[in-house]
């Protein structure tokens, strides 16, 4: 068993990418409940705004593997990060903030969750903080019209960052060539657009550039998370300043190591960890 | 043959490899279990034949039970296979915070099971019928649970099929003493067979067991067969009026969870196959001392061969090892 959920795999490889995070939720007050706040509280994240919802269990999900691909059983109906409502939102505290993230799934899981994340992302941005976006489209959630409003909207009001990936990227009507969808995101407002491809590398729009990644070769055992940490790494890159390049073999590396180890934060790398993985590849940084 | 027939819900049961609290487990075993499953199956391993109706999701978990089931030779025909809800499951924590005392969290709000309803009932499923059996989790679950369950015990004394009823209380259901009484009362006045134990009579009496025992007595016009089960303070019977009572066995508990439930099967299977009173008792505490002894609930139901050779160690008095 491992504790795992898309924002909070970012939130937890932020922190362990030398960045402070904070982790906005409900939580039960189950055992569940409690062994995320411990992951949370053990990797550095800051738990403020993490409500211990008395009356709602903790989501959970089971994960079978049919030969191919993982297929995902999710006890998410009653879960109480389902209960996070646009009241809880104008309470959480966002000082001092300089990226606020969330995802499709944030805004999928209740009507309530999708309006909490309207008033977070509204308040983010009179604070003068970036909003990062992940699409992270889940099928059993909400429907593919739904999803494509809801992200036109999110990423054309208020979106800075944007990662997606194919399937996502089919959803948006976007040109097959990836690096013309990630031009047409740009185009709509966000600055930097992560199109995560697993396997198959990535692309990144970043600082008026578009750039083509492999992935990283590792020995692969487990690939749940790996997107998040991409994500995450992006994140700190832009906190950092860094150049598009190093910020693409960066987060291409934190991607790859996150899939040395199973469950979606256990392989979550360092700093150093990435910067040794490079030390064969000649990387600028500023 | 004997038959039988049970109602309930059957969960996925994550069991902890180690003991301590489980927001540091990692390792889990996968069990099955719910009450009246547990009972049916130490009943059909006893040579009763049964039939089990409830409702299982259209998830991986819902192929662990019906397999379950299935394995043990148990009639699923009547099993609803739910499109929509989930099969439920839930968590042990062994050993913590009270050393040896097991405690389980539920994650079944909404599960297939509690969207069983009166119309899944056919009455076919009881013609020819001997024993019918339910507990006071099902009618708990949800109305349309209860409504079935009320419904069967019906059905079940329309064919002059026995019904047996263990209280089986649990509060996180059914919330307050007054909801259990209300929800339980209807099935301990038609019980025929009537399990219950020190901790329901308390919640639904009094906590002096003698009084809530007579309360009992009272209340269950219907039953000619009372059993009280103490844990390990043994176990008790009023057959038409008379008692009968026998201690239990020391053994090493690992996992008291279907203890109760295997003593109800071995009993009812004890009285359906004509055995007396004694034998029904003594069956019973086997039953449950050998499921006490280890993990899941189903797992270490014992067959008649089991139970014989459980009383004989006992009754050679010593820890050898039976070769």
């Amino acid at each position: 068993m491992t504790w795992g959920g898309d924002t909070s795999n970012v939130a937890v490889a932020s922190a362990k990418l030398g960045h402070s995070a904070g982790y906005i939720t409900r939580v039960g007050s189950d055992a569940f409940g409690r062994g995320l706040i411990e992951l949370w509280t053990s990797s550095g994240v800051n738990i403020e705004n993490a409500i211990v919802d008395e009356e709602s269990p903790t989501g959970m999900y089971f994960v079978s593997f049919n030969g191919e691909k993982h297929e995902f059983d999710y006890r998410r109906k009653d879960a109480a990060a389902r209960k996070f409502s646009p009241s809880d939102a104008a309470r959480v505290s966002l000082e001092g903030i300089k990226i606020l993230h969330l995802s499709g799934i944030s805004q999928a899981i209740s009507r309530e969750c999708l309006e909490a994340g309207f008033v977070l992302m509204k308040r983010a941005k009179e604070l003068g903080a970036m909003v990062s976006y992940d699409l992270n489209y889940r099928g059993k959630l909400w429907s593919r019209d739904l999803a494509k409003a809801i992200y036109l909207k999110t990423i054309c009001d208020f979106a800075d960052i944007v990662s997606m990936n194919d399937d996502e990227a089919e959803i948006l009507n976007l040109p097959e060539n990836h690096e013309e969808a990630v031009r047409k995101i740009m185009d709509m407002g966000p600055k930097t657009v992560a199109f995560r491809r697993g396997s198959q590398g990535a692309v990144l729009g970043f600082d008026g550039q578009i750039l083509t990644g492999k992935a990283k070769r590792v020995r692969v055992a487990d690939t749940v998370g790996a997107g998040d940490a991409f994500t995450a790494a992006i994140l700190c890159c832009i906190l950092e300043s860094q150049t598009t390049d190093y910020t693409l073999q960066f987060a291409l590396t934190a991607a790859a190591l996150t899939c040395t180890a199973t469950g979606s934060t256990d392989g979550q790398p360092t700093k150093k960890e990435i910067r040794d993985f490079l030390g064969g590849n000649p990387v600028t940084q500023q | 043959m004997k038959r039988a027939l049970g109602l309930g819900e059957i969960m996925i049961q994550m069991n902890p490899t180690e003991k301590g609290a489980l927001r540091f487990q990692t390792l889990y075993e996968r069990h099955v279990a719910g009450s009246e499953a547990n009972t049916i199956t130490q009943m059909q391993r006893l040579g009763i034949e049964c039939s089990f109706l409830t409702a299982v999701g259209a998830d991986e978990f819902g192929k662990v039970v019906l397999a379950s089931l299935r394995s043990e030779g148990i009639d699923t025909s009547g099993v609803v296979i739910d499109e929509k809800n989930p099969t439920a499951v839930y968590f042990v924590q062994r050993g913590y915070p009270v050393p040896d005392k097991t405690m389980v969290f539920y994650y079944r709000k909404g599960s297939a099971a509690s969207n069983f309803g009166p119309q899944h009932l056919k009455e076919e499923y009881f013609k020819g019928l001997d024993l019918f059996l339910v507990s006071g989790i099902t009618p708990a679950l949800s109305d349309s649970c209860k409504e079935a369950s009320l419904k069967a015990v019906e059905l079940a004394k329309k064919h002059s099929a026995k019904v047996a009823f263990d209280t089986n209380i649990r509060i996180n259901l059914l919330k307050t003493k007054e909801n259990a009484m209300k929800t339980l009362e209807p099935f301990i006045r038609k019980a025929d067979i009537l399990f219950t134990g020190m901790g329901d009579l308390a919640m639904l009496f009094e906590s002096d067991f003698d009084r809530s025992r007579e309360s009992l007595r009272k209340m269950a016009e219907q039953a000619r067969l009372l059993v009280f089960k103490k844990g390990s303070g043994g176990i008790e019977a009023i057959v038409d009026g008379k008692r009968y009572s026998m201690p239990s066995y020391k053994v090493p508990v690992v996992d008291e969870l279907g203890a109760g439930d295997a003593c109800d099967g071995a009993f009812l299977a004890s009285y359906l196959l004509g055995k007396p009173v004694e034998e029904a008792l003594r069956y019973a505490n086997v039953a449950g001392a050998i499921t006490v002894s280890l993990k899941g609930d189903i797992e270490p139901l014992p067959d008649w061969k089991a139970m014989e050779t459980f009383l004989a160690s006992q009754e050679a008095g010593e820890k050898r090892l039976l070769r």
